[in-house]
């Protein structure tokens, strides 16, 4: 019984921890490239998991559609958002400081929107499909494997896109060395554009994976932006195989940790973690050591 | 008209000025050289002619058009291409990726890959290598990708900064003959080069920079006969 | 000491807002101002104690409220438990801030990346501000404490017994201006002395400053205590002023983001930057008073804006040419 247990709770974090990868890869795209952090990552996570809630909670719209019109809706938030706040900081000094600002500043304004358009309440999404999975003992909804499906198809897309297509080599290219990739021809403003409203199309992806599961409210955003922090310290800054493990790791000990103590403390654990690990290996379990 | 022009270019380093008044000339097909000890500006040159830098005043033309205000990633279409100090490669990136970059610009994947081939021909090692780590190479491989990367770009104008640097003397002879031979095709070439002697053996003229202002111009014979230039940058 | 004195000179801004809140009560007696005035004088304390490592030297943290939070359930506990007396448990108060100050430094001061120091200091307040949450026993949580006992009353010569009562609100202000006067002149000391240039130089070019034997993390970590024990000290302050400390009030996000806005509308990096930037926000938002629902958007929108267009604060409308200020 209490091996059942345990693997049902290892499945729930691994499907969990899927989405966390998602969330977490979005954040370090967006390190990668532009060296910045994006404090309205969350927020991004936060619309989309509303419009997924009008599109099939209210409007009845199916949820697959539903879904391709929140990723998409927030993809065009997100490349609005670096256009008018991001853009101009990235070449001026200390922007390490200032974007992080504009992106809390901005992170307070539609968080605060939310709330004031749709008020506190925590919304609820009904489940995708419904039903249970039957195996060895274990029962698993339907709703978490189509989550884990679709989170491994996303992963493996990206994967496929940075390593065999232009955009991904140009991105990649940016990433690595920027001067060298704007003398061969890639316009790395462009990609700054692109990256941070792909960055929040996954985000927005997972929201409307998550949806059924955490119900909506404004404040959702907060909670997975703190561990995707986690996440993207723990895996390296700028590591996307980093980002992945570290989701998929963060969630199991999540599920495992929720066994063994009560939730307000999993948060604390997770975050100590993160403090000791920097102590030791501040550039993560996969980043790449900065030479100062 | 020359294939590249630079007209009294001044650039400065917030309120350091680093190229003072620079004039210069690249004719189609010639290897240019422009030498000078560390700090007297040719990398801030290179920088500035191929975008990364701004100038503050003069004029850069390329084929006739004014050049000096266009942002880098434009150049490259144009025919220009820049190695930069230190080769700048793509570390994690394959040799073959850090090729397909440098057709970036090509129009479909068969082209590239028909450039990758012409490309490997001139630098055999390099197919050897094809799905290494661009950080795995050596130096003499990590310069040879770096100029078969611009090579791939198919440019008008080879510009190179300081390709002997940290190579052994045989390695560079390889990269001076590829360019000679590349040069015979028609692509122009300006070296940047703090190794005097391999650069006036190399280009037909050549330049030389003090303190970011040219202080000396003309045939590569020229310079060599020069006391002070022999005395001070050959060694001689 | 030739530094110092001269130093103050320069800071004729500073002495003079100061020497004008020493007039204030005279003419202002609506308690609801006062305990404005109060509020800023506070913030500008706590704001100035963040400045102190962000703009002097150049390491953003993201979790002073953590310091902030810590000095002023410490003073409270001690004294509604231990039953001290607050003016002893407030530097209890900020001792305690200095040593978590001199904790999370020590990691924090090795990391050179601007993202790795922001997010492990929020780590660091998350933490904080969940185990306060999660021990009620010993600090009765989310709903918060109460009954915080006020400042004991003490005999000033001349003026009679100073109390701390519901009405005395006068009294608050002046030791709230006390105590803003004097981490004002700390911060002003530590920055014109040795200290703040070292701290400048590092902030300017930590390699250049390493290498003419500026040991960095010295004085980054004697910013870092200092800046922390201050905070603290303001929130011990607070929490014997309110009466009432509640993790939220304490030790959350909020009390950063206002921090940034104050120091972001003030000035970044400059000493009268924050002091301005707490006045100016507290008053200005009182003066939007129909937006006090709107208050964090407003936040989020100074954020924005200063940033973009204003990054070095209403103190850069002072300077006729941007340049790195003392």
């Amino acid at each position: 019984m209490l091996t059942q247990l345990l693997l049902a709770q290892i499945v729930n974090g691994i499907v969990v921890g899927s989405m966390y990868a998602l969330f977490a890869s979005g954040l370090t795209l967006i390190w990668g490239t532009m060296k910045m952090l994006n404090f309205a990552h969350g927020e991004f996570f936060m619309l989309a998991g509303y419009l997924v809630y009008f599109c099939y909670a209210v409007l009845g719209i199916n949820p697959a559609l539903s879904t391709v019109i929140a990723v998409v809706a927030v993809f065009l938030l997100g490349v609005v958002v670096e256009r008018t706040v991001i853009h101009h900081l990235l070449s001026r000094p200390v922007w390490q400081f200032t974007t992080i600002i504009a992106t809390l500043g901005t992170s307070i304004i539609l968080q605060n929107l939310a709330l004031h358009v749709w008020g506190p309440e925590f919304q609820n999404v009904p489940y995708f499909v419904e039903g249970m999975l039957n195996v060895f003992g274990i029962r698993i909804a339907y709703q978490r494997l189509l989550i884990l499906g679709v989170s491994c198809a996303s992963i493996v897309a990206l994967w496929f896109f940075l390593k065999h297509t232009r955009l991904g080599l140009a991105l990649r290219a940016t990433a690595q060395d920027s001067d060298a990739a704007q003398l061969y021809g890639v316009n790395i403003l462009s990609i700054y554009t692109f990256t941070f409203g792909l960055s929040a199309a996954l985000a927005a992806l997972a929201a409307a994976m998550l949806a059924p599961i955490t119900a909506v409210n404004p404040y959702m955003g907060l909670s997975p932006l703190l561990k995707g922090f986690v996440v993207v310290i723990l895996g390296g800054l700028g590591s996307f195989g980093g980002a992945i493990v570290g989701g998929v790791l963060l969630g199991v000990v999540e599920s495992l940790g929720v066994l063994f103590s009560s939730t307000e403390w999993s948060d604390v654990i997770a975050f100590t973690f993160l403090v000791l690990v920097i102590w030791v290996r501040p550039w993560g379990l996969f980043g790449v050591e900065e030479r100062s | 008209m020359p294939l590249l022009s630079l007209e009294r270019i001044s650039s400065y380093y917030g309120e350091a000025r680093a190229l003072a008044d620079v004039s210069l000339e690249v004719e189609d097909g010639e290897i240019v050289a422009v030498i000078g000890s560390n700090g007297a500006g040719k990398t801030t040159m290179l920088r500035t002619i191929s975008g990364l830098m701004h100038p503050r005043s003069g004029r850069i033309c390329f084929q006739g058009e004014a050049i000096e205000r266009t942002r880098p990633h434009q150049l490259i279409r144009r025919g220009i291409a820049h190695i930069p100090e230190g080769r700048r490669l793509f570390a994690q990136m394959t040799v073959r990726e850090n090729l397909l970059m440098g057709a970036y610009g090509a129009q479909s994947w068969k082209e590239r890959g028909q450039l990758i081939d012409e490309v490997c021909a001139l630098f055999p090692r390099l197919r050897e290598r094809i799905g290494q780590l661009a950080g795995t190479l050596s130096g003499g491989e990590r310069q040879m990708l770096a100029t078969a990367r611009a090579l791939m770009a198919r440019p008008r104008l080879l510009m190179l900064d300081e390709p002997s640097l940290g190579l052994a003397p045989k390695i560079v002879e390889t990269i001076l003959a590829i360019i000679r031979d590349v040069n015979r095709r028609g692509v122009a070439v300006l070296l940047v080069e703090q190794n005097a002697q391999l650069a006036l053996k190399t280009a037909a003229r050549a330049y030389l920079l003090e303190s970011g202002a040219v202080v000396k111009s003309g045939l590569t014979a020229e310079f060599l006969a020069d006391e002070s230039v022999r005395r001070s940058y050959l060694g001689i | 000491m030739a530094l110092w004195t001269g130093a103050w000179s320069r800071h004729g801004g500073i002495v003079a807002i100061l020497g004008v809140l020493c007039l204030v009560p005279l003419f202002v007696h609506n308690p609801y101002l006062l305990h404005l005035f109060i509020l800023s004088m506070l913030y500008a304390m706590l704001a100035g104690s963040w400045n102190l490592i962000n703009g002097y030297a150049g390491i953003f943290t993201f979790g002073h409220q953590a310091f902030f939070g810590l000095g002023a359930y410490t003073s409270a506990l001690l004294a509604m438990d231990a039953g001290l007396s607050p003016w002893i448990t407030l530097w209890f108060g900020g001792c305690v801030a200095a040593l978590a100050g001199l904790a999370i430094g020590l990691p924090v001061l090795r990391i050179r990346s601007v993202a790795h120091v922001a997010i492990v200091t929020l780590a660091f307040a998350v933490i904080v501000q969940a185990v306060v949450s999660n021990l009620p026993d010993l600090t009765r949580g989310t709903l918060g404490l109460a009954g915080i006992p006020a400042f004991t009353a003490f005999a000033l010569p001349g003026i009679g017994m100073v109390s701390f009562g519901a009405g005395d609100q006068v009294a608050y202000y002046y030791v709230a201006l006390v105590f803003l006067t004097f981490s004002m002149a700390f911060v002003i000391w530590l920055v014109s002395g040795r200290t703040g240039l070292a701290l400048k130089a590092i902030r300017d070019a930590e390699e250049a400053a390493d290498s003419l034997g500026v040991d960095p993390t010295r004085y980054k970590l004697i910013a870092f205590v200092a800046s922390s024990f201050i905070a603290g000290i303001a929130g011990a302050y607070y929490a014997h002023y309110l009466h009432i400390l509640t993790p939220d009030s304490a030790i959350g996000v909020s009390i950063m983001i206002t921090i940034l806005v104050m120091t972001l509308v003030g000035g970044v990096g400059t000493t009268i930057g924050p002091l301005v930037g707490s006045f100016v926000v507290t008053f200005g938002l009182e003066g939007l008073r129909g937006l006090g629902d709107y208050r964090l958007m407003v936040y989020g929108l100074l954020l924005v804006l200063f940033v973009t267009f204003a990054p070095r604060g209403l103190a850069q409308l002072r300077r006729a040419r941007p340049q790195l200020v003392a």
